[in-house]
Protein backbone atom coordinates (compact mmCIF):
# COMPACT_ATOMS: atom_id res chain seq x y z
CA UNK A 1 0.00 0.00 0.00
CA UNK A 2 0.75 3.56 -0.49
CA UNK A 3 -1.40 6.01 1.18
CA UNK A 4 -0.62 8.23 3.98
CA UNK A 5 1.53 6.70 7.04
CA UNK A 6 0.43 7.61 10.52
CA UNK A 7 3.40 7.58 13.27
CA UNK A 8 3.50 6.10 16.22
CA UNK A 9 6.01 6.15 19.25
CA UNK A 10 6.52 2.92 19.00
CA UNK A 11 5.53 -0.69 17.50
CA UNK A 12 2.86 -0.85 20.16
CA UNK A 13 0.93 2.06 19.65
CA UNK A 14 1.30 0.88 15.64
CA UNK A 15 -0.17 -2.00 16.52
CA UNK A 16 -2.73 -1.46 18.54
CA UNK A 17 -3.95 1.66 15.86
CA UNK A 18 -3.64 -1.19 13.15
CA UNK A 19 -6.35 -3.19 15.46
CA UNK A 20 -8.36 -0.09 15.80
CA UNK A 21 -8.41 0.69 12.00
CA UNK A 22 -9.52 -2.74 10.90
CA UNK A 23 -11.95 -2.84 13.79
CA UNK A 24 -13.39 0.56 11.98
CA UNK A 25 -13.28 -1.08 8.49
CA UNK A 26 -10.04 0.96 7.30
CA UNK A 27 -7.39 -1.74 5.93
CA UNK A 28 -3.29 -0.83 7.55
CA UNK A 29 -0.37 -2.11 7.55
CA UNK A 30 2.39 -1.80 9.78
CA UNK A 31 5.38 -0.68 8.36
CA UNK A 32 9.26 0.20 9.81
CA UNK A 33 10.55 3.73 8.20
CA UNK A 34 13.71 3.69 6.82
CA UNK A 35 14.04 7.05 8.31
CA UNK A 36 13.45 8.55 11.48
CA UNK A 37 10.60 11.51 11.19
CA UNK A 38 11.37 14.47 13.27
CA UNK A 39 10.16 12.97 16.01
CA UNK A 40 12.23 9.73 16.56
CA UNK A 41 9.66 7.39 15.88
CA UNK A 42 10.12 4.50 13.34
CA UNK A 43 7.22 2.90 13.54
CA UNK A 44 3.81 3.84 11.44
CA UNK A 45 1.05 2.58 10.22
CA UNK A 46 -0.03 2.83 6.71
CA UNK A 47 -3.50 3.38 5.41
CA UNK A 48 -5.66 4.39 2.11
CA UNK A 49 -5.32 8.15 1.88
CA UNK A 50 -9.41 8.41 1.85
CA UNK A 51 -9.74 7.15 5.37
CA UNK A 52 -7.27 9.74 6.75
CA UNK A 53 -9.57 11.99 8.66
CA UNK A 54 -11.38 8.85 9.95
CA UNK A 55 -8.35 7.17 11.38
CA UNK A 56 -7.72 10.85 13.01
CA UNK A 57 -10.76 10.70 14.82
CA UNK A 58 -10.28 7.18 16.19
CA UNK A 59 -6.67 8.00 17.12
CA UNK A 60 -8.27 11.00 19.18
CA UNK A 61 -11.12 8.72 20.50
CA UNK A 62 -8.80 6.52 22.03
CA UNK A 63 -5.99 9.17 23.14
CA UNK A 64 -3.52 7.41 20.88
CA UNK A 65 -0.62 10.09 20.08
CA UNK A 66 0.96 10.07 16.66
CA UNK A 67 2.18 11.90 13.98
CA UNK A 68 1.78 12.49 10.21
CA UNK A 69 5.09 11.28 8.02
CA UNK A 70 5.04 13.05 4.68
CA UNK A 71 8.24 11.63 3.13
CA UNK A 72 9.36 8.40 1.51
CA UNK A 73 8.91 5.53 3.33
CA UNK B 1 5.53 -38.92 38.63
CA UNK B 2 2.80 -37.15 40.30
CA UNK B 3 3.74 -33.34 40.12
CA UNK B 4 2.31 -31.65 43.21
CA UNK B 5 4.53 -28.51 42.99
CA UNK B 6 2.38 -26.52 40.87
CA UNK B 7 2.93 -23.02 42.58
CA UNK B 8 6.86 -23.63 41.70
CA UNK B 9 6.00 -23.58 37.80
CA UNK B 10 3.32 -26.00 36.43
CA UNK B 11 4.78 -28.57 35.08
CA UNK B 12 2.24 -30.02 32.64
CA UNK B 13 1.46 -27.85 29.90
CA UNK B 14 -1.48 -27.27 27.25
CA UNK B 15 -0.31 -28.78 23.43
CA UNK B 16 -1.51 -25.35 22.43
CA UNK B 17 1.14 -23.70 24.87
CA UNK B 18 4.00 -26.21 23.36
CA UNK B 19 2.44 -25.74 19.54
CA UNK B 20 2.77 -22.01 19.94
CA UNK B 21 6.13 -21.74 21.39
CA UNK B 22 7.70 -24.61 18.98
CA UNK B 23 6.03 -22.55 15.86
CA UNK B 24 7.15 -19.07 17.59
CA UNK B 25 11.06 -20.51 17.60
CA UNK B 26 11.02 -22.43 14.54
CA UNK B 27 9.22 -19.46 12.39
CA UNK B 28 9.42 -16.14 13.73
CA UNK B 29 11.22 -15.18 17.08
CA UNK B 30 12.94 -12.30 15.29
CA UNK B 31 13.16 -9.36 17.55
CA UNK B 32 10.19 -7.27 18.06
CA UNK B 33 9.91 -4.11 18.00
CA UNK B 34 12.94 -2.98 16.58
CA UNK B 35 13.73 -4.29 12.74
CA UNK B 36 11.42 -3.70 9.93
CA UNK B 37 11.66 -7.43 8.27
CA UNK B 38 9.18 -9.21 7.81
CA UNK B 39 9.69 -11.58 10.51
CA UNK B 40 10.55 -9.01 13.03
CA UNK B 41 7.18 -7.68 12.12
CA UNK B 42 5.39 -11.04 12.86
CA UNK B 43 7.38 -10.87 16.15
CA UNK B 44 6.48 -7.39 17.05
CA UNK B 45 2.76 -8.58 15.92
CA UNK B 46 2.84 -11.75 18.47
CA UNK B 47 4.21 -9.49 20.81
CA UNK B 48 1.25 -7.02 20.90
CA UNK B 49 -1.58 -9.51 20.49
CA UNK B 50 0.17 -10.85 23.94
CA UNK B 51 -0.68 -7.79 25.94
CA UNK B 52 -4.03 -8.05 24.35
CA UNK B 53 -4.80 -11.64 25.37
CA UNK B 54 -3.54 -10.55 28.79
CA UNK B 55 -5.32 -7.35 28.91
CA UNK B 56 -8.03 -8.84 28.11
CA UNK B 57 -7.98 -11.50 30.57
CA UNK B 58 -8.02 -9.03 33.45
CA UNK B 59 -10.46 -6.69 31.59
CA UNK B 60 -8.42 -3.87 30.83
CA UNK B 61 -8.88 -2.13 27.74
CA UNK B 62 -4.94 -0.47 27.91
CA UNK B 63 -2.57 -3.21 26.39
CA UNK B 64 -0.32 -0.94 26.15
CA UNK B 65 0.36 -0.72 29.71
CA UNK B 66 1.21 -4.48 30.32
CA UNK B 67 4.79 -4.42 30.31
CA UNK B 68 6.68 -7.64 30.03
CA UNK B 69 9.33 -9.21 32.53
CA UNK B 70 11.36 -11.98 33.26
CA UNK B 71 8.60 -13.53 35.61
CA UNK B 72 7.04 -11.92 38.42
CA UNK B 73 9.61 -11.70 40.74
CA UNK B 74 10.83 -9.12 38.31
CA UNK B 75 7.77 -7.38 37.21
CA UNK B 76 7.58 -7.28 41.31
CA UNK B 77 10.80 -5.52 41.40
CA UNK B 78 9.71 -2.83 38.28
CA UNK B 79 6.65 -1.96 40.24
CA UNK B 80 7.88 -1.41 43.94
CA UNK B 81 11.34 0.11 42.84
CA UNK B 82 9.87 2.02 39.85
CA UNK B 83 6.92 3.47 42.23
CA UNK B 84 8.29 3.89 46.13
CA UNK B 85 9.92 7.26 46.62
CA UNK B 86 12.49 8.27 49.30
CA UNK B 87 11.15 8.43 52.71
CA UNK B 88 8.35 6.52 51.56
CA UNK B 89 6.30 4.24 54.12
CA UNK B 90 4.96 0.84 52.78
CA UNK B 91 2.42 -1.77 54.03
CA UNK B 92 3.02 -5.28 53.40
CA UNK B 93 1.11 -8.59 54.27
CA UNK B 94 2.53 -10.85 56.95
CA UNK B 95 1.99 -13.60 53.77
CA UNK B 96 4.20 -11.75 50.89
CA UNK B 97 7.12 -13.50 48.80
CA UNK B 98 10.72 -12.96 49.39
CA UNK B 99 9.63 -11.19 45.95
CA UNK B 100 8.13 -8.78 47.47
CA UNK B 101 9.92 -8.67 51.24
CA UNK B 102 13.15 -7.91 49.47
CA UNK B 103 13.01 -5.01 47.36
CA UNK B 104 11.20 -3.44 50.03
CA UNK B 105 14.13 -4.62 52.29
CA UNK B 106 16.22 -3.18 49.82
CA UNK B 107 14.28 0.19 49.10
CA UNK B 108 15.06 0.46 53.01
CA UNK B 109 18.74 0.90 52.71
CA UNK B 110 18.63 3.25 49.04
CA UNK B 111 16.02 5.30 49.81
CA UNK B 112 15.57 5.48 53.48
CA UNK B 113 11.86 3.67 53.11
CA UNK B 114 10.30 2.38 56.15
CA UNK B 115 7.83 -0.32 56.40
CA UNK B 116 4.98 -2.08 58.14
CA UNK B 117 3.37 -5.82 58.11
CA UNK B 118 -0.23 -5.98 58.16
CA UNK B 119 -2.39 -9.07 59.41
CA UNK B 120 -3.58 -10.87 56.51
CA UNK B 121 -6.10 -12.75 58.48
CA UNK B 122 -9.66 -12.06 59.72
CA UNK B 123 -8.63 -8.81 60.81
CA UNK B 124 -6.88 -7.28 57.97
CA UNK B 125 -8.96 -4.09 58.07
CA UNK B 126 -8.06 -3.10 61.54
CA UNK B 127 -4.89 -3.89 61.17
CA UNK B 128 -4.06 -2.18 58.01
CA UNK B 129 -5.69 1.04 59.13
CA UNK B 130 -3.29 1.06 62.63
CA UNK B 131 -0.27 0.69 60.30
CA UNK B 132 -1.18 3.31 58.10
CA UNK B 133 1.00 6.65 58.62
CA UNK B 134 0.94 10.43 57.18
CA UNK B 135 3.91 9.40 55.14
CA UNK B 136 1.96 5.73 53.48
CA UNK B 137 2.15 5.71 49.80
CA UNK B 138 1.72 2.31 48.99
CA UNK B 139 0.04 -1.33 50.07
CA UNK B 140 1.40 -4.02 48.71
CA UNK B 141 -0.43 -7.53 48.70
CA UNK B 142 0.02 -11.23 48.14
CA UNK B 143 -3.38 -12.22 46.88
CA UNK B 144 -3.33 -16.15 47.84
CA UNK B 145 0.09 -17.25 50.25
CA UNK B 146 2.22 -19.67 48.34
CA UNK B 147 2.58 -21.08 51.84
CA UNK B 148 -0.51 -22.19 52.35
CA UNK B 149 -2.89 -20.99 50.10
CA UNK B 150 -4.54 -18.08 52.22
CA UNK B 151 -6.39 -15.70 50.28
CA UNK B 152 -6.10 -11.88 50.94
CA UNK B 153 -9.62 -10.43 49.20
CA UNK B 154 -8.63 -8.10 46.16
CA UNK B 155 -12.05 -6.16 46.54
CA UNK B 156 -11.04 -5.71 50.64
CA UNK B 157 -7.46 -4.18 49.47
CA UNK B 158 -8.58 -1.93 46.13
CA UNK B 159 -11.18 -0.62 48.55
CA UNK B 160 -8.45 0.30 51.65
CA UNK B 161 -6.22 1.59 49.08
CA UNK B 162 -8.72 3.81 47.22
CA UNK B 163 -10.42 4.88 50.47
CA UNK B 164 -6.79 5.79 51.73
CA UNK B 165 -5.81 6.98 48.24
CA UNK B 166 -2.63 4.81 48.76
CA UNK B 167 -1.21 3.13 45.14
CA UNK B 168 -1.67 -1.08 45.61
CA UNK B 169 0.50 -3.27 44.13
CA UNK B 170 -0.46 -6.97 44.23
CA UNK B 171 1.19 -10.19 43.63
CA UNK B 172 -1.08 -12.56 41.59
CA UNK B 173 1.10 -15.29 41.29
CA UNK B 174 -0.58 -18.04 42.83
CA UNK B 175 -4.37 -16.98 42.48
CA UNK B 176 -3.81 -16.03 38.06
CA UNK B 177 -5.29 -18.41 36.35
CA UNK B 178 -6.47 -20.27 39.48
CA UNK B 179 -10.02 -17.86 40.09
CA UNK B 180 -11.29 -14.93 37.89
CA UNK B 181 -9.09 -11.31 38.17
CA UNK B 182 -11.52 -8.01 37.00
CA UNK B 183 -9.14 -5.04 37.32
CA UNK B 184 -12.40 -2.91 36.13
CA UNK B 185 -14.14 -3.98 38.98
CA UNK B 186 -11.03 -4.38 41.74
CA UNK B 187 -8.73 -1.64 40.67
CA UNK B 188 -5.39 -1.65 41.32
CA UNK B 189 -2.43 0.49 40.40
CA UNK B 190 -0.41 -2.53 39.55
CA UNK B 191 -0.81 -5.93 39.36
CA UNK B 192 2.37 -8.42 38.45
CA UNK B 193 2.10 -12.28 37.78
CA UNK B 194 4.08 -14.98 36.13
CA UNK B 195 3.42 -16.84 32.97
CA UNK B 196 5.04 -20.16 34.07
CA UNK B 197 2.20 -21.06 36.86
CA UNK B 198 -1.47 -20.94 36.63
CA UNK B 199 -1.42 -19.41 33.47
CA UNK B 200 0.52 -22.46 31.92
CA UNK B 201 2.90 -20.37 29.76
CA UNK B 202 6.75 -21.03 29.79
CA UNK B 203 9.45 -20.37 32.18
CA UNK B 204 11.02 -17.06 30.91
CA UNK B 205 8.13 -14.64 31.43
CA UNK B 206 5.52 -12.65 33.56
CA UNK B 207 4.44 -9.30 33.20
CA UNK B 208 3.08 -6.18 35.37
CA UNK B 209 0.28 -3.93 34.30
CA UNK B 210 -0.33 -0.63 35.64
CA UNK B 211 -3.07 1.66 35.78
CA UNK B 212 -1.27 4.47 34.78
CA UNK B 213 0.50 4.52 31.11
CA UNK B 214 3.67 6.56 32.60
CA UNK B 215 6.80 4.94 34.30
CA UNK B 216 8.04 5.66 37.28
CA UNK B 217 12.30 5.14 37.79
CA UNK B 218 13.61 2.42 35.94
CA UNK B 219 15.74 -0.67 37.54
CA UNK B 220 17.59 -1.71 33.82
CA UNK B 221 17.82 0.64 31.24
CA UNK B 222 18.82 -0.39 27.70
CA UNK B 223 17.63 -0.69 23.60
CA UNK B 224 13.90 -0.37 23.74
CA UNK B 225 13.13 -0.09 20.39
CA UNK B 226 11.56 3.13 20.73
CA UNK B 227 13.30 7.03 20.87
CA UNK B 228 16.17 5.73 19.97
CA UNK B 229 17.87 9.13 20.23
CA UNK B 230 17.33 9.64 23.87
CA UNK B 231 19.10 9.22 26.61
CA UNK B 232 16.63 7.80 29.11
CA UNK B 233 14.36 4.84 28.53
CA UNK B 234 10.92 6.11 27.29
CA UNK B 235 8.73 7.65 29.52
CA UNK B 236 5.57 5.86 28.38
CA UNK B 237 3.97 2.03 29.10
CA UNK B 238 5.44 -0.57 27.91
CA UNK B 239 9.00 0.07 26.13
CA UNK B 240 9.64 2.34 29.12
CA UNK B 241 10.00 -0.66 31.36
CA UNK B 242 10.87 -3.02 28.81
CA UNK B 243 15.07 -2.62 28.12
CA UNK B 244 16.77 -5.37 26.02
CA UNK B 245 15.05 -8.14 23.93
CA UNK B 246 11.82 -9.55 24.93
CA UNK B 247 11.52 -13.26 25.63
CA UNK B 248 9.42 -13.48 22.35
CA UNK B 249 8.53 -17.28 22.51
CA UNK B 250 7.88 -17.30 26.05
CA UNK B 251 5.42 -14.56 25.78
CA UNK B 252 3.76 -16.00 22.44
CA UNK B 253 3.62 -19.07 24.87
CA UNK B 254 1.81 -16.98 27.54
CA UNK B 255 -0.57 -15.61 24.91
CA UNK B 256 -1.52 -19.59 24.15
CA UNK B 257 -1.98 -19.97 28.00
CA UNK B 258 -4.63 -17.63 28.57
CA UNK B 259 -6.53 -18.72 25.23
CA UNK B 260 -6.41 -22.66 26.86
CA UNK B 261 -7.76 -21.13 29.69
CA UNK B 262 -10.11 -19.12 28.13
CA UNK B 263 -11.43 -21.99 26.06
CA UNK B 264 -11.72 -24.05 29.17
CA UNK B 265 -13.64 -21.69 31.20
CA UNK B 266 -12.23 -20.11 34.19
CA UNK B 267 -15.05 -21.02 36.28
CA UNK B 268 -14.58 -24.33 35.40
CA UNK B 269 -10.33 -24.51 36.75
CA UNK B 270 -11.18 -23.22 39.73
CA UNK B 271 -14.64 -25.38 40.24
CA UNK B 272 -11.67 -28.22 39.44
CA UNK B 273 -9.16 -26.92 41.96
CA UNK B 274 -11.33 -26.23 44.60
CA UNK B 275 -12.78 -30.40 44.28
CA UNK B 276 -9.53 -31.31 44.49
CA UNK B 277 -8.23 -29.22 47.60
CA UNK B 278 -11.18 -30.26 49.20
CA UNK B 279 -10.07 -34.03 49.15
CA UNK B 280 -6.54 -33.71 49.61
CA UNK B 281 -7.78 -31.13 52.95
CA UNK B 282 -10.05 -34.04 53.65
CA UNK B 283 -7.21 -37.01 53.10
CA UNK B 284 -4.49 -35.03 55.21
CA UNK B 285 -6.60 -33.90 58.14
CA UNK B 286 -7.31 -37.74 58.58
CA UNK B 287 -3.88 -38.65 59.30
CA UNK B 288 -2.77 -38.73 62.55
CA UNK B 289 0.16 -36.25 63.38
CA UNK B 290 -0.04 -34.67 60.21
CA UNK B 291 -0.81 -30.81 61.21
CA UNK B 292 -1.78 -28.59 57.80
CA UNK B 293 -0.72 -24.49 57.85
CA UNK B 294 -4.20 -23.76 56.80
CA UNK B 295 -6.92 -25.43 55.03
CA UNK B 296 -8.42 -23.87 51.46
CA UNK B 297 -9.82 -24.75 48.24
CA UNK B 298 -6.93 -22.64 46.11
CA UNK B 299 -4.68 -25.49 45.54
CA UNK B 300 -1.67 -24.85 47.93
CA UNK B 301 -1.30 -26.17 51.38
CA UNK B 302 1.41 -27.05 53.45
CA UNK B 303 2.10 -29.26 56.31
CA UNK B 304 4.18 -31.12 58.86
CA UNK B 305 4.07 -34.34 60.16
CA UNK B 306 5.23 -35.05 63.60
CA UNK B 307 8.70 -36.69 63.92
CA UNK B 308 9.41 -35.83 60.52
CA UNK B 309 11.73 -32.47 58.94
CA UNK B 310 9.91 -31.49 55.57
CA UNK B 311 12.99 -32.27 53.47
CA UNK B 312 13.04 -35.69 54.82
CA UNK B 313 9.51 -36.31 53.69
CA UNK B 314 9.49 -34.66 50.50
CA UNK B 315 12.39 -36.58 49.76
CA UNK B 316 10.96 -39.96 51.07
CA UNK B 317 7.88 -38.66 48.53
CA UNK B 318 9.94 -38.08 45.60
CA UNK B 319 11.28 -41.82 46.09
CA UNK B 320 7.91 -42.85 45.78
CA UNK B 321 7.15 -40.51 42.62
CA UNK B 322 5.88 -37.29 44.27
CA UNK B 323 6.91 -34.13 43.48
CA UNK B 324 6.51 -31.69 46.37
CA UNK B 325 8.44 -28.78 48.05
CA UNK B 326 9.76 -28.80 51.47
CA UNK B 327 11.60 -26.07 53.53
CA UNK B 328 11.22 -21.99 54.10
CA UNK B 329 9.28 -21.52 50.35
CA UNK B 330 10.99 -18.01 50.14
CA UNK B 331 8.36 -16.79 52.67
CA UNK B 332 9.75 -16.06 56.15
CA UNK B 333 7.18 -14.22 56.84
CA UNK B 334 4.56 -16.68 56.02
CA UNK B 335 6.25 -19.33 58.11
CA UNK B 336 6.80 -17.12 60.95
CA UNK B 337 2.83 -16.68 61.11
CA UNK B 338 2.60 -20.59 61.05
CA UNK B 339 4.98 -21.11 63.26
CA UNK B 340 7.04 -23.09 60.83
CA UNK B 341 10.22 -21.26 60.05
CA UNK B 342 12.67 -23.09 62.06
CA UNK B 343 12.00 -26.20 59.59
CA UNK B 344 9.77 -24.96 57.26
CA UNK B 345 6.58 -27.41 55.68
CA UNK B 346 6.46 -29.69 52.55
CA UNK B 347 4.03 -28.18 50.42
CA UNK B 348 1.54 -29.60 47.84
CA UNK B 349 0.35 -27.20 45.14
CA UNK B 350 -2.62 -28.36 42.13
CA UNK B 351 -3.00 -27.69 38.80
CA UNK B 352 -6.14 -27.94 36.88
CA UNK B 353 -4.05 -31.12 35.30
CA UNK B 354 -3.93 -33.05 38.55
CA UNK B 355 -6.62 -36.33 39.28
CA UNK B 356 -7.95 -37.28 42.47
CA UNK B 357 -5.59 -40.10 41.68
CA UNK B 358 -2.86 -38.02 42.25
CA UNK B 359 -4.31 -36.65 45.59
CA UNK B 360 -5.23 -40.81 46.65
CA UNK B 361 -1.73 -41.95 45.87
CA UNK B 362 -0.03 -39.39 48.41
CA UNK B 363 -2.51 -40.06 50.80
CA UNK B 364 -1.65 -44.02 50.53
CA UNK B 365 2.02 -42.69 50.12
CA UNK B 366 1.74 -40.66 53.62
CA UNK B 367 -0.02 -43.67 55.51
CA UNK B 368 2.16 -46.30 54.31
CA UNK B 369 5.12 -43.83 56.26
CA UNK B 370 2.65 -43.65 59.33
Amino acid sequence: MRGTTILFKSSTYAYKAKKLFWRNGIEATVIKLNRKSAAGCEHGVDIPTENFYSAINILKKFGIEYSVYRGET
Amino acid sequence: MIYLDNAATTLIKPKCVIDAANKCIKHFAANPGRSGHRLAQMASEAVYECRSTVANFLNSEHEENVIFTLNATHALNVAIKGTVKENAHVLISDIEHNATLRPVIALTKTKNVSYSVYESGENIVESINKSIRPETTHIICNLVSNVSGREISLETISNIAQKHNLYLIADASQKIGHSKIDLKATPCDCLCAPAHKGLYGIQGAGFAIFKDNTRGETIMEGGSGADSKAPDMPRFLPEGYEAGTLPTPAIVALGAGIKFINKVGISKIEERIRVLSNALNERLKSIKGLTMTEENDLGVTSFNLCGFRSEGLAYYLNGHGICTRAGLHCAPLAHKLYGTDTYGSVRVSLSYFNKMGDIDYLYKTLKELV
